[in-house]
């Protein structure tokens, strides 16, 4: 019998006309039609995870799909609600200032139908300890945190619109203060663009630089050196230095010059 | 602009030859040595599949080297002097008039030459040598030889000097210009490209080094075979065969840890291509280790390897070189001051999905047709592969018409899907 804890990819994989269903509910379920993201993001959540997902009641939802497979409706049996994960829900971890960040944005990927759970995971590699991932998606990535979490990392999630969420996971309270100190958080922003397709690392680095004050600094991750970016920086005033600190790894630090 | 002036001459030089083929069916129902069908094999070989790669190099060498290319104006004049000397060495092959070959041949040397040097120059002193820049650069001495092997073969029409007869010196030199220039230029490239469009790791392991060796002994090999020894041309038919399987290990490789869940169609012509090597080189081998033989054997050999494989590789390939050039010049200037559109706003699907239908079935069919050597099946395909590469220069056209300033209101005002951010 379907409960708030029944795996929504088990339940799926037994159901698959519930993907119906479940697009019927809410917007962001109709992304399960694609394959490989139901594939990918089904197996990481519960039926309870994924109401809170849709920002929609757990019995409604529970009641729902119970209903459409022909299972009797009582009430769902108790789960915890999803984590309280929504901006202002919780103060914003003060160490959150201190630390690098490493953006990785994947509403694109989503809207494009494409999994981003790889690169995320990339990105995850390449996060120390005084650094946090930031992950901005169009819905809430609940799957993230139990994923996540399980790899020591903790998360604060705002909400900046309705289509776009951002969580920042990082390493807790085990997080050190920097040794030398950062001037300001922005100051040490870093963008990585690893695993997008051509022309899309140039668009994210140029949105960001749009937002970049004179005298900040801005590191990408890159796969390669982006020759087709540097004409671009020139032209718009910033200076560049790329190094390669490991085979694969290219890094491009990009600052404002003061004017 | 400077890839896309080479790229856009190529396709004019495809839909001619593809126009051409129901034209010239019953030339190509007989032998393979006649004037026209050289006129045909030269407008495909230097003008479609050697300018492709020319001015594709000029936009994806300085990307999968890391470093800009030597002199852009070297390669406006060089582009100038190659399209004009294939011009005249198609006409002068068209009516059988030797001497102003020669001048023909003469003129496409230089302008091979001028892009030899801007190669060179432009890899001088390059720290790491790749898996891509070793392919880059066997295929450069590939194409100079092949440059001056044609040359000293039109020579030879006016005064006779090469040892051997005629037909082993063609075939070498044709092979010396699909195993030495373009085979190995194609999978160098792949190997960085490929991975950047399917969103999969670089490939790495043995089949890289099969691929080096493969080519690298193979091709030469093949083409000495031809001129002076069986066993070591099926010995060279044998590598290379092996550099070919170790591609495809590549190339499949790459698409099962691609993470991408669609495939557009500019990557569907490049792994359809990429399947129609194998029936190609099979092909070839039993030619070399003769299995099979014959003129039409070996005019089938050529559709599956210049049609099938190259054009269809090459015509995918530009359907993700050019939307990107295009994009870079229109859009890049505006990227994150302004909503731009992504690449896929840019394209045709449905056309591009007509031309890879009817390019494949045409190709496919123009392989048996020739085969068969009826002239009736050889206008039929021919039909089907003139109507693909229509379809494939109106994608492409599409997508060029973004460099005319109305079309970038029209994509970026008022369309929803406008905007990468």
């Amino acid at each position: 019998m379907i409960t708030a804890d029944t795996n929504l990819g088990g339940l799926l994989d037994e159901h698959p006309e519930l993907v119906e269903v479940l697009a019927g509910c809410h917007d962001h379920f109709a992304r399960l039609r694609n394959r490989l993201l139901r594939r990918v993001m089904a197996p990481r959540v519960t039926v309870g995870q994924a109401a809170g997902l849709a920002g929609m009641p757990v019995a409604e939802l529970v009641t729902t799909l119970r209903r459409a497979i022909g299972e009797p409706e009582e009430p769902a049996t108790a789960a915890p609600p999803p984590a309280p994960t929504v901006a202002g829900s919780g103060p914003r971890p003060a160490e959150l200032d201190r630390l690098r960040v490493v953006e990785v944005d994947v509403r694109d990927d989503l809207r494009r139908g494409e999994e981003p759970f790889a690169r995320i995971m990339a990105a995850v590699k390449a996060v120390g300890p005084a650094e946090a991932l930031v992950v901005r998606a169009p819905f809430e990535p609940v799957p993230l945190y139990d994923v996540l979490g399980r790899r020591g990392l903790a998360h604060w999630t705002e909400q900046r619109a309705p289509d776009d969420w951002c969580v920042w996971f990082h390493r807790g309270a085990s997080v050190p203060a920097p040794a030398a100190p950062v001037a300001t958080p922005s100051a040490a922003a870093t963008l990585d663009v690893r695993g997008l397709e051509p022309p899309l690392p140039m668009v994210r680095v140029l949105e960001r630089l749009d937002t970049l004050e004179p005298g900040d600094a801005l590191t990408v991750l890159h796969e390669r050196r982006p020759l087709f970016l540097y004409p671009q920086l020139d032209e718009r005033g910033f200076r560049h230095e790329t190094d390669e600190p490991e085979p694969g790894l290219v890094r491009i630090v990009i600052r404002r010059a003061r004017p | 602009m400077l890839p896309l002036s080479y790229l856009v001459t190529a396709t004019v030089a495809f839909v001619v030859a593809a126009l051409a083929l129901p034209w010239l069916a019953p030339a190509l129902a007989g032998h393979y040595y006649q004037p026209r069908v050289l006129a045909l094999t030269h407008t495909v070989t230097l003008g479609w599949i050697t300018l492709t790669i020319m001015g594709a190099s000029y936009q994806i060498v300085p990307i999968v080297l890391g470093r800009p290319i030597w002199s852009e104006r070297l390669a406006r004049w060089q582009l100038a002097l190659t399209a004009g000397g294939i011009g005249g060495l198609v006409g002068h092959f068209f009516i059988g008039e030797w001497a102003g070959l020669l001048w023909a041949a003469g003129l496409v040397t230089v302008g091979v030459s001028l892009h030899l040097v801007n190669a060179i120059l432009s890899v001088r002193g390059l720290a790491a040598w790749t898996f891509t820049a070793r392919l880059v650069a066997l295929a450069h001495v590939g194409l100079g030889l092949t440059a001056v092997y044609g040359t000293l073969l039109g020579l030879d029409k006016i005064v006779r000097f090469l040892p051997g007869s005629l037909f082993p010196n063609l075939h070498a030199h044709v092979h010396l210009a699909l195993l030495g220039w373009v085979l190995p230029m194609v999978i160098g490239v792949a190997a960085r490209v490929y991975p950047m469009f399917l969103l999969a790791r670089e490939p790495a392991g043995w089949p890289g080094r099969v691929q080096l060796w493969g080519l690298g002994l193979g091709v030469p090999a093949v083409v000495l075979g031809i001129l002076f020894s069986r066993a070591l041309l099926a010995a060279g038919a044998l590598a290379v065969a092996a550099a070919v399987l170790a591609h495809v290990v590549w190339v499949h490789a790459m698409v099962r840890g691609s993470r991408r869940p669609v495939l557009d169609w500019g990557l569907r012509f490049v792994l359809t291509g990429a399947l129609a090597l194998v029936p190609a080189t099979g092909l070839g081998l039993a030619l070399a280790l003769d299995v099979l033989a014959g003129p039409r054997v070996a005019l089938g050999y050529a559709a599956l390897a210049l049609g099938a494989w190259a054009s269809l590789t090459i015509a995918g390939m530009m359907l993700k070189i050019v939307p990107f050039l295009v994009w870079y010049r229109v859009y890049g200037p505006r990227a994150g001051r302004e909503p731009v559109p992504s690449l896929p706003d840019l394209g045709w699907p449905a056309g591009e999905r007509l031309a890879w239908a009817l390019l494949t079935a045409g190709f496919v069919a123009l392989a048996g047709a020739l085969a068969l050597g009826e002239a009736m099946w050889i206008r039929a395909a021919g039909v089907l592969v003139a109507a693909g590469a229509l379809a494939f220069a109106a994608s492409l056209a599409r997508v060029l018409h973004h460099l005319m300033p109305c079309a970038r209101r029209a994509v970026v005002a008022p369309a929803p899907r406008a905007g990468t951010a």
